[in-house]
């Protein structure tokens, strides 16, 4: 880059609007290139793909161009240019999707202090994502088809732990001028797997994943980044199914919510894998047991329906439709499904000529859309095929915000008591809201066995069935099905005596021990990786903490961090721990945790790489570092140490040697620091698992990480939804392997911990005390739904 | 015998292919009057008659040249959907042609693949969405199969392949684009860049065969 400017391109329909910003640009960033591309060749509205490619070369100082575009087509016309400029160009282009003006001048300042090609991009994109297509805030359900409305606040995808949201952020959040901390502090990629690409579901989930957080993440595909927040710009990605999509995050939240993010877009293709089973019945994946019927609803379907009222005549309902749909149509731009399904209703004849029959018939415009729309969408639904089925929800999308622009009003979902509920995924504190309102089953789209939502709905004795997929989107609302939480059967149209009755929840009163059955006693505890986490610990009772993840000290920040930082954020976490022992495990990198500053590979570093303890122990100047910030920050209160991820005795034999060298050297310093009270292992590999007697000797505890336990035992990557019927397989062999661990470790005097999602499991939670274990630890929201189901 | 493409040969093809879009304009237009917005055959046929011209106004000398400056044209003169995948196609072509003075077998195999890489990226596309990727793909898979069998081979299976996928093709419901939205009413309905594209292939073979 060696101090060379960025240079910027302005993509624009129109030329004058594209040289009229270039000239506002340059007014104050005078030394920028700024080079406008608008108009088509002629000159004329449209745009020019050989005019964006002369534009680059104009705009190139050999540090890079970043792009921006007024339409979703200027953005092709960028995309086009990149097919025929020089390659080394292509490649240190970035177009990004931002608003215009607000975009280009964002970045011709970034550009002006000589910033780098990602920082000038994200300073572009930052400037104010792009207004959310529907005219509502991300997250209304007046931008979610029928039932793919975000019920409430982000639900954490299957598998991410803890739902860190609030609380002040544990760093300080970088860029306080204004501009933007580096960018990329937080990335992943995965590869797309619903077979419909990024349409609007998993942009949806998408954006309720960050909800809450403070982190501003991108999504990107190719050369084109869009912010996760916004769902018309990741919708206008278009990105296709089996692309690899880069997300990248950056500010405080950074490391909590890139993983949802990812798991959010992987969850898309779960739908997938779920086949229909008969014509009347539809296969999920069992996530709370019990069978109860009631009506199918949606609730973005039951968000707006259109209201009994007067005709007001063919021509002046005509003209409110035919308004609707141009209000509709200028808040969309772009080029992703949900433009392309608004483009079709807009212009089909047949859908707009059917409500205009209908309107010719003393029917209202609302009534007569509604009624169009839906028939489409069911036409579509029932074609049995899930890229076709969703584009279903495309057009019941569009149509809803066709019929809220009709109706003057925003979208509010509501269920009715005795329904059974059908959504996307599910944030698991509003799981007790919805079963005290009276839901008596959950379908859910995506969602994971694992998740947090399923545990709540075990806890509440609510049958839930997750991963269904499209399967019942054919289904018209208010059909009574019935849902079987156990085998993961959803039956349409049931006979109503095969529904059970299910007893009613219970309250529980909030103890943090409770008894085993051999006397002893069994500590509740909860996970934390954070700050926000502690408090939550602290709320919600926990007994102590079982596990304290140190890997957010590295994960959310821009480089590797230092001794004292490590010390600052390790010294905050503990203080805000509840009362009760904690335990501190060294730093867990690898697997699928990225990690800004260490270049990880995804194969090398990958699951089955030198992951956890294996790297530290790679890296000995990493780990030492570390080591010395556990021992500093437990002077503020006393801890326990845990090494994850040792396969062999040697390998705790080594770790335990750079421990007593971290100790040795802060001795030498003269700095103050306090030794653990305990040192432990983590379980997470069969092979410590199924042999744990030559570990026994030199541990004082040790904890099962079930999580990456069952994903070794199965073969099965947790992270897959594919996959979760094998991995869940899996789970059941763990109380019995707990109990061997028991049976091994009693007699040594080392006591058993359980600190994996199965101990946040309700029914699991009883076979593991069953099992003789002195600890179960779990994120916090869970512990409710564990005494409950612990609770004699 | 015909083994390998040239320049000459390639700015040949394009000739004919013009002439093929220019003769099934009509029916390309009808056909997308029915499942898309009724332009694919105007279009297409702006967009070769100016690529045809630039050929002739600068001789190249390598089919990367030819493949590059035809997928530019398409690219400059052709809006919507067909301009941008058909000219994506052919400058994936040139890259993959590379500086080649002719085209054998093993580069045709190549240039297909790689062309056929980039409409589905482009298109955002996979095969069984009924678009004119699965006869590309149809053709690509076959042209490799046949790579051993020499040039001419390879494009007669490659045209045969691509017969048979738009004629396979035609009782599907379409999964992308605005077909896709048309649900039945997308069944039994050729795809018209499918249609065109299977043009395309018969103007290779063709030249092979002649």
């Amino acid at each position: 880059m060696g101090g060379r400017v960025i240079g910027l391109v302005l993509v624009s329909h129109s030329a004058a609007l594209a040289a009229g910003l270039a000239e506002l640009v340059a007014q104050m960033a005078p030394e920028v290139p700024v080079v406008p591309a608008g108009g088509d060749v002629e000159g004329g509205l449209g745009t020019s793909a050989d005019r964006v490619a002369d534009a680059l070369a104009a705009a190139d100082r050999g540090a890079g161009v970043v792009v921006l575009y007024d339409l979703g087509s200027a953005r092709m016309a960028a995309e086009l240019a990149l097919e025929f400029v020089e390659p080394e160009l292509g490649e240190r282009t970035r177009l990004v999707d931002a608003s215009f003006v607000e975009g280009a001048v964002a970045a011709g300042a970034a550009a002006a202090g000589g910033q780098s090609l990602g920082e000038v991009a994200a300073a572009a994109r930052q400037s104010g994502a792009a207004e959310p297509a529907a005219g509502a805030e991300p997250g209304d359900a007046a931008q979610l088809g029928a039932g793919a409305g975000p019920i409430g606040a982000a639900g954490p995808g299957a598998g991410s732990v803890g739902a860190g949201s609030g609380g002040p952020p544990e760093q300080p959040a970088a860029g306080s001028d204004g501009l933007v901390p580096a960018a990329d502090a937080v990335t992943a990629r995965v590869v797309l797997t619903d077979p419909a690409g990024l349409h609007a579901r998993p942009a949806a989930a998408v954006v309720r994943a960050l909800a809450g957080l403070d982190a501003t993440v991108t999504v990107a595909a190719g050369a084109v980044e869009a912010s996760a927040a916004s769902l018309s710009a990741l919708l206008r990605l278009g990105a296709s199914a089996g692309t690899e999509v880069r997300v990248a995050g950056s500010g405080p939240d950074a490391a909590l919510a890139v993983p949802r993010v990812v798991a959010a877009l992987s969850a898309a293709g779960a739908e997938d894998a779920v086949p229909v089973v008969a014509a009347n019945r539809s296969g999920g994946v069992g996530a709370a047991p019990g069978r109860r019927s009631g009506p199918l609803r949606r609730p973005g379907a039951a968000g707006i329906e259109p209201p009994a009222e007067p005709f007001a005549g063919a021509a002046a309902e005509r003209g409110r439709l035919a308004a609707a749909l141009r209000q509709a149509g200028e808040q969309l731009v772009g080029g992703g499904d949900i433009t392309e399904a608004h483009r079709v209703l807009l212009a089909d004849p047949e859908l707009t000529g059917a409500a205009d029959e209908l309107i010719g018939t003393g029917v209202p415009a609302a009534t007569a859309w509604w009624r169009v729309v839906r028939r489409t969408a069911e036409e579509l639904a029932a074609s049995g095929d899930a890229v076709i089925a969703g584009r279903a929800v495309d057009v019941v999308d569009v149509g809803q915000r066709v019929l809220g622009a009709l109706l003057g009003r925003p979208v509010r979902p509501e269920v009715p008591a005795g329904a059974v509920l059908l959504a996307d995924d599910l944030a698991p504190s509003l799981v007790p809201e919805l079963v005290e309102a009276g839901v008596v089953g959950f379908v859910l789209r995506a969602g994971g066995v694992r998740g947090h939502a399923a545990v709540l709905a075990r806890a509440a004795g609510v049958p839930m069935v997750v991963a269904a997929g499209d399967a019942l989107d054919a289904v018209p609302d208010g059909t009574p099905v019935l849902v079987d939480g156990g085998t993961g059967e959803v039956l349409v149209s049931p006979d109503e005596a095969a529904s059970a009755p299910v007893a009613p929840a219970r309250t529980v009163p909030r103890t943090a021990r409770v008894r085993r059955a051999d006397g002893g006693d069994l500590r509740l505890s909860a996970n934390v990786g954070s700050v926000a986490d502690a408090r939550a610990a602290v709320a919600a009772g926990a007994a102590g903490v079982g596990l304290v993840r140190t890997e957010l000290a590295f994960t959310g920040r821009s480089a590797l961090p230092g001794e004292d930082e490590q010390v600052e954020w390790l010294s905050a976490v503990l203080a805000a721990c509840p009362d009760g022992p904690v335990v501190v495990r060294t730093v867990d990198l690898g697997g699928d945790k990225p990690v800004p500053g260490l270049r990880l590979d995804q194969v090398r570093h990958g699951f089955l790489g030198e992951r956890g303890l294996r790297l530290c122990l790679a890296r000995p100047a990493l780990f030492r570092t570390h080591l010395r910030a556990v021992l500093r920050a437990a002077v503020s209160r006393p801890i326990e140490l845990m090494f994850p991820f040792v396969t062999e005795p040697a390998e705790l034999a080594a770790a335990r040697s750079a421990l007593a060298s971290a100790a040795e050297s802060l001795r030498a310093d003269a700095t103050p620091f306090a030794e653990p009270a305990g040192v432990g292992i983590m379980v997470e590999i069969p092979t410590a698992a199924l042999r744990p007697e030559p570990f026994l000797p030199d541990v004082d505890f040790v904890s099962v990480g079930s999580n990456d336990l069952v994903q070794y035992l199965t073969a099965a990557d947790r992270t897959v939804p594919e996959v979760a019927g094998v991995y869940r397989s899996g789970e059941r062999l763990v109380p019995g392997l707990v109990a061997g661990l028991v049976a091994a470790a009693g007699p040594a005097g080392v006591p058993v911990a359980v600190c994996g999602d199965l101990a946040g499991d309700p029914e699991c939670a009883a076979l593991l005390r069953t099992a003789g274990v002195a600890e179960l630890s779990m994120a916090a929201p869970l512990l409710a739904g564990v005494r409950a189901a612990l609770a004699d | 015998m015909a083994d390998r493409l040239s320049a000459t040969d390639l700015t040949a093809v394009f000739a004919d292919f013009q002439r093929a879009v220019e003769r099934d304009r009509d029916l390309l237009t009808e056909l997308d009057t029915a499942v898309g917005d009724g332009d694919h055959g105007t279009n297409l046929d702006r967009g070769m008659r100016a690529a045809v011209e630039a050929l002739a106004a600068i001789p190249q000398d390598t089919p990367g040249g030819v493949f590059n400056l035809v997928g530019r044209r398409l690219v400059s003169t052709v809006g919507g959907a067909s301009g941008a995948l058909y000219g994506t196609a052919f400058l994936r072509a040139a890259r993959a042609a590379g500086a080649a003075e002719a085209l054998d077998a093993a580069t045709c195999t190549a240039v297909l693949r790689d062309a056929t890489t980039g409409i589905a990226e482009r298109g955002k596309c996979a095969t069984g969405d009924k678009t004119m990727y699965d006869v590309w793909m149809a053709a690509s898979t076959a042209a490799a199969a046949a790579a051993g069998d020499g040039l001419p081979a390879l494009l007669a299976a490659a045209s045969t392949a691509a017969g048979a996928a738009e004629q396979e093709m035609v009782p599907w419901q379409a999964r992308r684009g605005r077909a896709s939205y048309l649900g039945e009413r997308s069944k039994d309905h050729r795809d018209p860049g499918a249609v065109s594209s299977r043009l395309l292939f018969g103007c290779f073979a063709a030249w092979a065969d002649a």
